[in-house]
């Protein structure tokens, strides 16, 4: 899964000093959530390690999850890992065309047969192979035949973790995901649509770092990333803790930055970074701009009943759940995570399925 | 349409325009562990750092924040991978510290309670490389008798 040199040597190569790979480092520990101490950690791991071939496909998708990483301002963390991993294929990035870019495919994962990283972006069409091709090739020919000889499977964006947009209902193509179809290789799920770009990188430079794929969560995603819900880490919490809720997207409420709970925000359900890693090189995040969460981070988000539908309970039954925590001992938080998870799960159900009959029955 | 002219505000002044926040807030969380970094420094002078990337802050929570500590006696300019700014704020051992890459854009801040940041102080393996360096600065010294300036030999 690795070429020569370490990255420590090509560092130095380039005229970093060692404070510079301090400074590198540090800003690395950031990215990984991990606790600021940990940078010596890093820098003594990361001289050593030498850089990883990638292959990096892509399905039935708008390619969306790649700009989200190209159109990041190629801050120097992101560059710096783009330079230091063998970005060996990318249909996209990819100077080369037709079969010459093929050959470059075909000589990667030969020359580094059962090690190299295989990302994937989209999803799978399984109703009917046709639906999407490479070279003539479907996709799923081509996932199996990449995956096979791959050491591990990043399944970047909500397409390639979960079917994403293409498996929303009806699901025309039968969209699935890349667990759907790979059993028998590490997979990691990056969601989200898309994916924040230091998710993306800060996953490549796990295993940089470390050499394993980090922790993963039930759903398959990065603990590191995904292990709190939007609300919990959310700047706007406290109004939501105080019972202060914008009612409309004009309201006192919302000029004074209240919880957007009401407006249908899916922060409590939605396992994502969005809120702390933020996004336009931390510029900011939806919320913080004054619109709901999505949840885009979590299966079938499409079909969750209407991005501005409140999940949860009016504040009165916050409180009186939060009165009956109490008295049964239990936390606030945990109860209105069981009433949001059934309210999810009963919109879920009740979501209307169109079909494209049923378009044609409206003209 | 300029984004300062979207009727938003959630900054917290008072009429004399002085920065007030509810103690609820995620200031007063951060002002607390800055407060805790500093007894653990007096005590045993250990340091503590604090990821400001990793902490729910609003990007107008994370200015008033600094506005809050202000600056001190101490600013200094790093410039490696692009340029750092690094001073101590109007709290003695309270560092703020903020990593920008190449293209100017912020990657990471910092606040570190401690004495002198880490990254300030010279590192082994450079002080190591220097002492080549300067070796071969002083190898590289032509000898006395040859040097020439203008019509004069020595």
């Amino acid at each position: 899964m690795f070429t020569q040199d370490s990255l420590g040597k090509i560092l130095k190569s380039h005229g970093v000093s060692r404070r510079g790979f301090i400074k590198f480092c540090s800003t690395l520990t950031s990215m990984l959530a991990l606790h600021p101490a940990m940078a010596a950690k890093v820098a003594e791991s990361l001289e050593k390690v030498q850089r990883p071939s990638v292959i990096w496909l892509h399905f039935q998708e708008c390619t969306g999850c790649s700009e989200s990483l190209t159109r990041s301002h190629a801050p120097t963390i992101e560059s710096l890992i783009f330079d230091y991993i063998s970005l060996d294929y990318h249909e996209t990035l990819l100077a080369a065309a037709g079969d010459a870019a093929e050959k470059a495919m075909h000589e990667a994962m030969q020359a580094h047969k059962g090690k190299y990283l295989l990302v994937v972006e989209g999803s799978i069409p399984l109703a009917n192979p046709g639906f999407s091709t490479v070279g003539g090739q479907s996709n799923l020919d081509v996932l199996q035949n990449v995956a096979k000889d791959a050491a591990a499977v990043i399944a970047v964006g909500s397409c390639a973790s979960f079917g994403g947009l293409p498996n929303a209902d009806p699901n025309p193509t039968g969209a699935v995901s890349v667990s759907d179809i790979i059993k028998d290789k590490p997979i990691i799920n990056i969601s989200g649509c898309p994916p924040i770009p230091v998710v993306i990188t800060g996953v490549l430079a796990h295993f940089l770092t470390f050499g394993v794929l980090p922790e993963l969560d039930n759903l398959g995603r990065p603990k590191t990333f995904y292990a709190n819900t939007i609300h919990d880490r959310c700047y706007r919490r406290p109004f939501y803790d105080k019972g202060l809720f914008a009612e409309t997207f004009d309201d006192e409420g919302a000029k004074k930055g209240w919880c957007l709970y009401r407006l249908g925000c899916k922060g409590p359900t939605t396992y994502n970074a969005c809120a702390t890693v933020k996004w336009n090189d931390q510029t900011s995040w939806p919320v913080e701009a004054g619109h709901g969460c999505l949840g885009c981070s979590e299966p079938r988000f499409w079909d969750g009943g209407g991005f501005y539908k409140a999940l949860s309970l009016p504040d009165s039954d916050v409180r009186k759940m939060a009165g009956y925590a109490v008295a049964t001992g239990l936390a606030a938080g945990a109860i209105a995570g069981i009433a949001n998870k059934i309210k999810k799960q009963d919109m879920l159900k009740q979501h209307e399925v169109v079909s494209v009959d049923d378009w044609d029955d409206k003209s | 349409m300029n984004i300062d002219t979207i009727p938003v505000n959630v900054e917290f002044r008072n009429n004399n325009e002085n920065i007030v926040f509810d103690k609820g807030l995620n200031i007063h969380s951060v002002l607390m562990e800055i407060q805790h970094g500093l007894e653990i420094l007096c005590k045993n002078s250990n340091k503590t750092m604090i990821d400001l990337g990793a902490i729910p802050l609003a990007s107008f929570e994370r200015n008033q924040l600094f506005e809050m500590l202000g600056q001190g006696e101490v600013q200094i300019h790093l410039s490696s991978l692009g340029e750092s700014e690094i001073y101590e704020t109007l709290f003695s051992g309270v560092w703020v510290i903020k990593h920008r890459d190449e293209q100017g854009d912020i990657n990471a801040m910092f606040i570190e309670v401690c004495n002198i940041p880490e990254i300030i102080l010279s590192q082994q393996e450079d002080v190591s490389a220097a002492v080549t360096g300067v070796q071969e600065l002083i190898d590289s010294l032509q000898p006395l008798a040859k040097l020439e300036f203008g019509n004069h030999q020595f």
